[in-house]
């Protein structure tokens, strides 16, 4: 993984064609996510994910590279950072859907 | 090493973790307010407030929360009022009996259910299920130790003929009276049957008698109470009746069973068509420690087998190089994709030396003591899609294997929890 650099993003196509722009450092969090990109079937800089729609696809980044952050800092404010996480309610089935797809 | 073992990387939650704090949080508010209004609006504030789900998400909505234990009452809302035909929970160790009556009463058109860790499923609740589901045919239920021998009877009458599919775990309370209920109610069209963990059966010889479906494909007769009761002759006879068309044969812990089973009950009756049999994909043979080599080297050198996904001879302790030695010419070389050889101590690395398998995805190897790091990367680069490794308790494997990516190997002595 020495080749992933910080700067590089990889995009998230939702089910409405949202595109949506990731770290690729957060996005391999995912093992789903990673296979996709990093697998022998790569599909370039874009993944496509029909199944998952525009604002749950916005969270599930969002919770991505919250993650990522919290590695990297070796987890001393993990607390902190899931506080800051708020999932709406009329979301959260969705979520745990997408969630447990890209087993996260 | 906990990690590993729980397949977990890190103490951050999950998101799924997150999510399902929120489910729960949400219906248990919602219930507290609305004790005043009645259920049907509950429900639909429920989907309103927690956004649609379609009827092909909600199963993996069911694994999704009994794989995080989170499947009680109040979840269990989440699946009323719905056109499912089918629903697994594998875990409803936490379901209250008067959660089964308002599943069945909302679920009406379920055709297949299973219910693991069922166990404050009462007599009540299960003659709900046979009276108010009228196209259940298949059902599934593992420790359902409250419900009696009386009401078993009765359950089997309502569904007779209708039961295609049963499969029992983990209760002492079903009785060799049930079985025969059972059998004589459901003989034309049961096609599974699954007897696993049962105190109180003993009288396995009535089987092959009723089993009278052209297509029955799953048999499973596992851990007896009393191991004589299981005998050669009784699934010879059940082989001889069904074993044509068997795609699942699973005789784990019926430790009676010796070389005479396999020559003149699989040898004879899995034969296929002139000696190639397409059907069965899953065959397990667990803990029979009194099977020899030779039976074994008989059979897959006269059958071949060539749908075997699944295969496993755990602790068949008498085994030795030459039984799979013959897997591996056998063509079910090429389908294989779960090995379970745990603790075949007879074994040798020479067992695995020619071992190519291109579907293999997982292999037990725990207690093979020849195992070494020369054994486990061998079979990681001469089989190009396994994943993981069982290697407990093999101490001849040290920490430094190389392994490639995507394989894992699990339970070595250098790990430490």
């Amino acid at each position: 993984m020495s080749d992933v650099r910080e700067e590089d993003t990889v995009t998230l196509i939702a089910s409405d064609g949202t595109k949506c722009a990731i770290i690729k450092k957060a996005a391999i969090i995912s093992p789903v996510l990673k296979a996709m990109i990093q697998g022998p079937f790569q599909e370039k800089d874009e993944v496509t994910l029909p199944d998952i729609g525009p604002d749950v696809l916005d969270k599930v980044v969002e919770y991505l590279e919250l993650k990522c952050r919290s590695v990297r800092e070796g987890g001393d404010n993990d607390e902190t950072a899931i506080a800051q996480f708020k999932v709406p309610p009329e979301m959260s089935l969705e979520l745990l859907l997408a969630a447990d797809y890209l087993n996260v | 090493a906990e990690d590993l073992l729980d397949r977990r990387e890190a103490a951050f939650p999950t998101l799924q973790e997150i999510c399902l704090n929120k489910i729960i949080e949400n219906i248990i508010s919602w219930e507290k307010d609305s004790t005043t209004t009645n259920n049907n609006t509950l429900f639909a504030q429920l989907r309103e407030t927690l956004g649609g789900i379609s009827n092909n998400n909600l199963d993996s909505l069911a694994k999704a929360l009994s794989k995080n234990r989170a499947l009680n009452d109040s979840t269990l809302q989440l699946f009323l009022k719905t056109d499912m035909k089918s629903l697994t929970f594998h875990d409803c160790s936490k379901i209250s009996y008067e959660g089964y009556k308002t599943l069945v009463i909302f679920s009406p058109h379920l055709e297949s259910l299973t219910l693991n860790m069922c166990g404050q499923l009462n007599n009540e609740a299960l003659m709900y299920i046979a009276e108010k589901l009228p196209n259940l045919n298949s059902l599934t239920v593992d420790g359902p130790f409250l419900i009696n021998e009386k009401t078993w009877n009765e359950f089997f009458q309502v569904m007779a003929g209708r039961l295609r599919e049963f499969n029992i775990s983990n209760t002492h309370r079903i009785t060799d009276d049930n079985l025969t209920t059972l059998l004589s109610t459901s003989q034309n069209v049961l096609e599974s049957l699954s007897l696993s963990r049962l105190d109180s059966i003993s009288n396995y010889a009535i089987i092959p008698q009723y089993l009278q479906c052209s297509t029955f494909h799953t048999l499973r007769i596992e851990y007896p109470y009393n191991e004589e009761d299981v005998t050669d002759e009784v699934v010879i006879n059940i082989l001889g009746q069904v074993g044509q068309s068997l795609k699942t044969l699973s005789l784990d812990g019926c430790l009676e069973l010796t070389d005479s089973f396999v020559i003149n009950g699989m040898g004879a009756f899995l034969s296929g068509n002139s000696n190639v049999n397409t059907i069965l994909e899953d065959l397990s043979l667990g803990e029979l420690d009194q099977l020899t080599t030779d039976s074994l080297v008989y059979v897959l050198s006269q059958i071949s087998f060539p749908s075997l996904k699944t295969f496993s001879i755990k602790r068949c302790i008498q085994l030795e190089d030459a039984v799979i030695q013959e897997l591996l010419l056998n063509s079910a070389k090429n389908s294989l994709v779960n090995l379970n050889l745990n603790s075949a101590k007879m074994l040798t690395d020479q067992a695995f030396t020619l071992m190519e398998c291109p579907e293999l995805e997982y292999i037990d190897l725990g207690f093979v003591r020849c195992v070494n790091n020369k054994v486990i990367e061998l079979l990681g680069k001469q089989n190009p899609k396994l994943k993981l490794i069982d290697a407990f308790g093999d101490n001849r494997v040290a920490e430094s294997f190389k392994l490639r990516e995507g394989l894992t190997v699990v339970g070595l002595q250098s790990d430490s929890i």
